[in-house]
């Protein structure tokens, strides 16, 4: 074996190894492990994207706000929730992505779905399913109304393709909510679009000690060729 | 310029809700005009009348005006009317702007009213802050940009657009800044992450006091003049004189907006 370097704990190239990231160096480089977190984050790249690259105005809607990747500079705030920031300002109108209470099913028999047992290998299969919303903030009700439409207007259009591109067995716009007063300082509306998200997540268990071991005789004839020595 | 009080001696305003409004006036005995005289009536929602309403043009010599505009649609003590008195020799007097709802007062209880009202602007010439009234527009045109902002069919705002109606669907959204004075008798400071996931959400909210000019309306934004805050009115209350309806003081609860709200735009004259 050879020895790590001396420094190699505090080796900046070196980074964390999570159970994501470790999952991901041995896969495919274009493979993306689907866990709740990763699928809300493509929403939220997705919506970055979308937004980034057709203008409100583009899309034919009148409000002036439009989104900038740089949140110093941006018009339309767009942020994962529960993300306490203190670098930029409170941000209104804002786009908030969240997933909701995500349930498991394991439809196959111990979450067994095959393995190798030459490599001592088993394969486990879940399924998950979890709610994204996205909320919208903004004053007065009908530019809540038209940002929130803006938003999913990108979803309804392309949620065919992004489950096949992502793998995602179930990707589904379900429902945009009745606007809701939040009580802030102005008056300011809160539209959500719910959506949900099914997807497969897997795990290879690999054990050493359940490998198929070489089987091979030894047979004994020093007995019978020297059979007084054994007396 | 002739002092409006010695034209017009007395202005009344009885609410009508259903046929409107009836506003009657009386001229000063000794005022001596060159006849015929032509009467009109107007409205503001600004303290100075800087944006006036046409109500009733070209009444002729009547001493009352009906309002059955029905643009006046609630107590509240957002809108004042004045008549405009044109002489024979094209000569324009205006009078003073008499408030919805207010009745006639004894002088001694509006002298005692002024006193009170003194003292509670040299309270708060020491200890307020200056600051800045924007009115919400209630009641207004929409040119060609404004027009735009608001949806065609059910007439409600769809944007919040600086520098055009701000949201509000009436062109330029709030009147010109009127200066005033405060002080914040109480505030507090939230800055805590929202339990549905909407953010930080930053609330500071103050009760402040200030005296009963200019009259504040919920919705309306203040403006401190040089720290920059603008709030929003939540809610308002005020004392007034017993037995009459003049406002001595006047409470209200204020909302800090966000920095990124187009409010922000409106520009305010800075002091020197």
């Amino acid at each position: 074996m050879i020895d790590p370097p001396a420094d190699f704990c505090n080796s900046p190239d070196i980074a964390y190894v999570s159970p994501e990231t470790r999952e991901l160096e041995e896969r495919d480089e274009r493979v993306m492990v689907l866990t709740p977190w990763t699928v809300q984050n493509i929403c939220y790249e997705i919506l970055k994207n979308y937004m980034t690259h057709n203008s409100p105005q583009s899309q034919g809607y009148r409000f002036s706000q439009k989104y900038d990747p740089d949140e110093l500079k941006t018009g339309i705030g767009l942020e994962i929730a529960y993300h306490y920031k203190d670098s930029v300002i409170q941000r209104r109108p804002s786009i908030y992505v969240a997933r909701g209470d995500t349930s498991f099913t394991f439809p196959s028999i111990n979450q067994m779905v095959g393995g190798n047992n030459r490599e001592s290998e088993t394969d486990r299969f879940g399924m998950l399913t979890m709610p994204i919303d996205i909320s919208v903030v903004a004053t007065n009700v009908g530019f809540a109304e038209q940002l929130a439409e803006y938003v999913f207007k990108i979803f309804f259009r392309y949620q065919e393709v992004i489950k096949n591109d992502f793998c995602i067995r179930q990707f589904k716009l379900v429902n945009l909510t009745a606007p809701m007063l939040y009580l802030e300082s102005k008056d300011h509306f809160v539209v959500t679009v719910q959506m949900q998200a099914v997807f497969d997540m897997g795990a290879v268990i690999k054990g050493d000690h359940l490998k198929l071991k070489t089987i091979a005789y030894t047979v004994f004839t020093s007995c019978h060729e020297s059979p007084l020595l054994q007396q | 310029m002739t002092d409006a009080r010695k034209v017009f001696k007395t202005i009344n305003i009885i609410p009508d809700w259903v046929n409107g409004h009836f506003v009657q006036w009386q001229l000063d005995p000794f005022f001596n005009g060159v006849r015929p005289y032509n009467f009109s009536l107007e409205a503001t929602e600004t303290t100075d009348f800087s944006v006036p309403i046409p109500i009733k043009e070209n009444l002729g010599e009547v001493f009352y005006a009906i309002d059955d505009t029905h643009m006046k649609q609630s107590w509240a003590p957002n809108y004042s009317y004045r008549v405009i008195l044109r002489t024979g020799d094209g000569t324009k007097y205006s009078s003073f702007p008499v408030l919805f709802g207010s009745t006639r007062h004894e002088q001694r209880k509006f002298a005692m009213a002024a006193e009170i009202i003194r003292k509670e602007i040299l309270l708060n010439r020491y200890v307020g802050t200056q600051a800045w009234l924007l009115r919400r527009k209630s009641y207004g045109g929409q040119n060609k940009k404004t027009s735009f902002n608001i949806d065609p069919v059910s007439g409600v705002p769809i944007t919040d657009t600086k520098d055009e109606d701000y949201g509000v669907g009436i062109d330029e959204g709030y009147y010109a800044p009127v200066p005033c004075v405060f002080y914040i008798e109480q505030s507090t400071q939230d800055k805590q992450m929202d339990p549905h996931g909407m953010g930080v959400k930053e609330n500071y909210s103050a009760t402040i006091r200030m005296p009963g000019y200019p009259i504040l309306e919920v919705r309306d934004v203040l403006c401190e003049a040089t720290d920059g805050y603008r709030y929003s009115i939540q809610a308002r209350s005020s004392k007034q004189f017993p037995g009459t309806n003049i406002t001595l003081t006047q409470k209200a609860t204020l909302n800090l907006i966000p920095p990124s709200d187009t409010i922000y735009a409106i520009p305010i004259p800075i002091p020197l």
